[in-house]
């Protein structure tokens, strides 16, 4: 007899004895299969299950059977009753006006230089190893995880009465920039969800305008899980009618959470989410206007430096390309940055977006790329500003 | 669409669901509809090229066999062609717009839909024209060719006009391209004569399909099919339309014409077969893609593991994806109560060159043997003869997957592996009949060659090939892995899919499982679709031999 691989002729179906290919026989096989299944299930929900604390690092099999699970699941397991049982990350990004920390205000001496950067941990990796190439800079980072523009620009309008920084730094990263269509970024980037908020905002008329995203900080976040539901409610009314992003199937909290099978179906259906998403703002030749997206956050740009040369300080503008977006960014901003004269850096042109040996397993660039988009950025500093040459 | 794609699993369903409602006398309509909506959607235009193959070698069949044509016969390719000329006249999808977030609004431009491009009119005007003269020539055809000039005379039609078809579409710029490399180095600065054409999908295998049927019909293997609905079915029968298995006319039309047999068996195995397929496509090889991409896409420098790694991991990328592929046309087409021929039979236990190509993509080599190789000579004559045919039929083997020179360079290193061994073992080597473990040596020393064809096969150029191979062969000073770690879904499938062909190939029957108790049968069914579900969440890609 020969194999078969992709069709069974009929001699070898033939062969195959009758009472083995009976409905009886493939019904009780597929009962079987059911129960493997739930065994399956429930195996991986015991031995891969979070750990019941979220301060505890996850392992990546962990991390894994958990990436479906709704975007609501991962912040509810985040944030615990008090600071002490909730995650670093459901901490972060949080914008608030009078931040109580123990970042620098202003350059400690007349020959140091400090820096407020305002974007995501890609930008505070350029600006600390800014700091390694030239000790005489000090840094003031805000950042919210995979930022989009419009939280950096309203941190940086909530902290610019807080800081006296000689630049101050906008970083945009690509493939956070559809961010900005919903006042979260878990409505898009389901598997790595952020409870922290921003706002949206909207051009009417060549003026900004901006929603409020209801809940405003981790403790009114926790107020909604424990104190008083319907301000979550009111959380997620506000996200089905403003965010043209958001999807109640990967968002809200289901049964599918309980089983390990169904989260990797979620997973998928969320991955599809996030490509159909993303498509509509950006393509392979570059970023669509879609929403007037690029329109707004050119505006935000603009309103930005203006903002900060009045204050007598110093713009700029980080362009981050991150892997796999060439150098569209640039596309969408260069022309206004060079028409308003915003000095700004594009990594593109130091690192290739499009060459993976640039970048880490987790999306970021490797430690010698950063230094050389450093390297490059204190050299366009320098030019900048007068006190330290 | 592509088998895993969702409008795929919307499609299937309502195919299925017309065509056991409908008796065996409308199911060939409903599979006919279907085939051309499967390959319409890519792009409606490209369905005149299948009219036209199906119309040129319906009637070069019918001429060959009969020497001449019914009234209807000749009526029904003139309303084909002239209908499918009118497709590529007017409609044009980029008119209808989806907006919204859940593309539930519809923006038709139906000014742009309905306005007919110049190229639509010339392509309506020459059909017309090549119609027209055919009718008009019919007539002094008939009264004046001898029986053996036409029976001649039309089959070096059917093989200029298919043959030229994939000339222009899939040779053309390359051969183009390099002419006018070789002139430019001879400073000869000649005028760019390149197409702005793309590869129609799939049109190598249907080009081959129809090409065995007017082989066969002019040999006398089989009679000509009399009804044009049934030949345009046996060309745009979806399941192997556009990635094979290359279908036999001799195979596929009494499948056709005759009864077919559906019952829960076939039904059944359908079911195994496309889970088989999805698991294989979707958890493994679209998996393993990015890994194999981290390499042979990257700019910087590469060691010795990292080739090593990606290209096994090619070896397991393409298998699993064209097998895939081929696993769920069969499944899916059983489920219609057609068999489809045989394309994989577990490759990689192959102990050399011969075998594997009785196991590799089987449809193109059997149909490279029966409908180039023997023509050729074969194995008659002198053994450097032998040699000449081997080494020509894997070089056009390896052309026909695409105007490239590694395509070809692959070929000709399938060639001269197969003449290599041939030198060594003779004419008829002794089959090898021990154990699998007694196998594994020696089938990992040949899969060692099998991977370094797939060097030559995925290589992005010439310079890539060299440095490959130099780093290959002697820079053993770079261990260091840079290669995309595959997801775990890759990972598991391909733990999943070796213990598979390990009991496939014990059993040597790829329903093994039916040979156990249920629980271990249902133990199979759930493994598979465990790993199916993982799989869901591998960036979807397209399936490697659509480019083919």
């Amino acid at each position: 007899m020969t194999v078969s691989n992709s069709s069974i002729s009929n001699s070898e179906s033939d062969n195959i004895p009758t009472s083995m290919l009976t409905g009886q026989r493939v019904f009780v096989a597929s009962l079987w299969a059911l129960v493997w299944l739930i065994l399956i299930d429930i195996s991986l929900n015991i031995f891969f299950a979070m750990p019941k604390s979220p301060l505890i690092q996850p392992s990546k099999l962990q991390s894994f059977f958990d990436y479906g699970r709704s975007a609501e699941g991962k912040i509810r397991y985040m944030v615990g009753r008090d600071k002490e049982s909730t995650s670093m990350v459901a901490n972060a990004g949080w914008i608030l006006e009078n931040e109580v920390d123990d970042q620098p205000k202003m350059a400690s001496s007349h020959d140091r230089v400090l820096i407020a950067a305002y974007g995501q941990s890609f930008t505070n990796q350029i600006c600390e190893a800014l700091k390694v190439v030239d000790p005489r800079f000090e840094l003031r980072l805000k950042a919210g995880p995979a930022a989009t523009v419009s939280h950096s620009y309203a941190y940086y309008k909530a902290d610019a009465k807080n800081q006296q920084a000689d630049v101050v730094v906008l970083g945009i990263l690509a493939s956070s920039l559809i961010y900005m269509t919903s006042p979260t970024t878990a409505t898009i980037n389901f598997e790595g969800a952020a409870p922290y908020t921003y706002p949206i905002y909207k051009l009417n008329d060549g003026h900004i305008s901006e929603e409020d995203p209801v809940i405003h900080s981790i403790e009114e976040l926790r107020t909604a899980f424990y104190d008083n539901p319907s301000l979550w409610q009111v959380y997620i009314k506000m996200l089905r009618s403003k965010s043209p992003t958001y999807n109640s199937w990967i968002f809200e909290k289901d049964i599918f959470d309980y089983s390990a099978l169904a989260r990797m179906i979620r997973r998928s259906i969320g991955q599809k989410h996030a490509h159909d998403v993303t498509a509509r703002y950006w393509n392979a030749n570059g970023f669509i206007n879609t929403d007037g997206v690029l329109d707004i956050a050119n505006t935000l740009i603009a309103d930005f430096a203006a903002d900060v040369r009045v204050k007598g300080q110093i713009p700029y503008v980080l362009l981050i390309q991150d892997k796999g977006y060439k150098n569209h960014l640039a596309l969408a901003f260069e022309s206004q940055l060079k028409q308003l004269d915003i000095p700004y850096l594009s990594t593109h042109t130091i690192a290739s977006s499009t060459n993976p040996r640039n970048f880490v397993s987790d999306g970021h660039f490797t430690p010698e790329v950063t230094l050389q988009i450093a390297r490059a950025f204190h050299a366009d500093v320098l030019n900048k500003i007068k006190k330290i040459k | 669409m592509i088998f895993n794609s969702l409008s795929f699993a919307i499609f299937l369903p309502i195919v299925l669901l017309f065509y056991y409602l409908f008796g065996r006398r409308y199911q060939n309509w409903v599979l006919l509809i279907a085939g051309y909506t499967f390959y319409g959607v890519w792009d409606i235009r490209f369905l005149y090229l299948v009219s036209l193959s199906t119309v040129l070698d319906f009637c070069t069949g019918l001429m060959i066999a009969n020497g001449r044509m019914t009234l209807a016969q000749r009526l029904a390719p003139t309303c084909h062609l002239l209908g499918f000329a009118l497709f590529f006249l007017v409609p044009d999808w980029h008119a209808v717009v989806f907006q919204g977030a859940y593309l539930n609004n519809i923006n038709i431009d139906w000014q742009q839909l309905l306005t007919p491009t110049s190229l639509g009119l010339n392509v309506l005007g020459l059909s017309g024209l090549g119609v027209a003269v055919a009718n008009i020539a019919y007539p002094y055809v008939l009264k004046h060719m001898e029986e053996k000039t036409k029976r001649i005379f039309f089959l070096r039609c059917s093989l200029m006009g298919q043959l030229g078809m994939l000339g222009v579409f899939k040779y053309y710029n390359f051969f183009v391209a390099e002419a006018e490399g070789c002139l430019k180095s001879l400073g000869v600065d000649a005028p760019s004569m390149h197409l702005d054409i793309i590869l129609p999908i799939g049109i190598s295998f249907y080009t081959f399909q129809t090409l065995s049927y007017v082989c066969d019909v002019y040999w006398g293997k089989m009679q000509p099919v009399s009804r044009l609905r049934d030949f345009a079915l046996f060309v745009s029968y979806f399941p192997p339309l556009v990635a094979g298995p290359i279908e036999r006319a001799s195979h596929l039309i009494p499948r056709i014409l005759g009864e077919r047999r559906i019952n829960f068996e076939n039904i059944c195995q359908g079911a195994y077969l496309i889970l088989l397929g999805l698991v294989k496509k979707m958890a493994i090889a679209d998996g393993l893609a990015g890994s194999v991409f981290s390499i042979y896409n990257a700019s910087g420098d590469v060691g010795w593991l990292d080739i090593v790694t990606a290209t096994v991991a090619f070896a397991i990328q393409i298998y699993c994806d064209f097998s895939g592929y081929s696993d769920i046309a069969c499944g899916v087409s059983l489920w219609f109560g057609i068999e489809l021929l045989k394309n994989f039979d577990q490759p990689y236990f192959s102990l050399n060159p011969s075998e594997f190509w009785r196991r590799w993509h089987i449809s193109l080599s059997s149909w490279l043997r029966d409908y180039l190789y023997i023509p050729l000579g074969g194995n008659r004559g002198s053994e450097i003869k032998v040699y000449r045919n081997l080494m020509l039929t894997m070089v056009l083997g390896g052309l026909w997957h695409g105007a490239a020179w590694n395509f070809l360079l692959w070929g000709g290193y399938q060639g001269a592996m197969l003449i290599i061994h041939r030198l060594f073992v003779g004419r008829k080597p002794a089959e090898f009949c021990g154990t699998l473990l007694m196998r594994l040596p020696r089938m990992m020393f040949f899969f060692v060659f099998i991977c370094y064809g797939w060097l030559l096969f995925r290589a992005t150029s010439f310079d890539q090939i060299s440095s490959f191979t130099q780093i290959l062969l002697s820079d053993f000073s770079n261990m260091s892995l840079h290669m995309k770690i595959p997801p775990f879904s890759s990972l598991l499938g391909i733990f999943i899919l070796i213990f598979v062909e390990i009991f496939q190939f014990k059993r040597q029957n790829i329903h093994f499982y039916t040979y156990y108790p249920a629980v271990i049968h249902g133990g199979v069914y759930a493994l598979l679709i465990f790993a199916f579900i993982m799989g869901l969440s591998n960036d979807s890609q397209q399936f490697i031999y659509f480019q083919f």
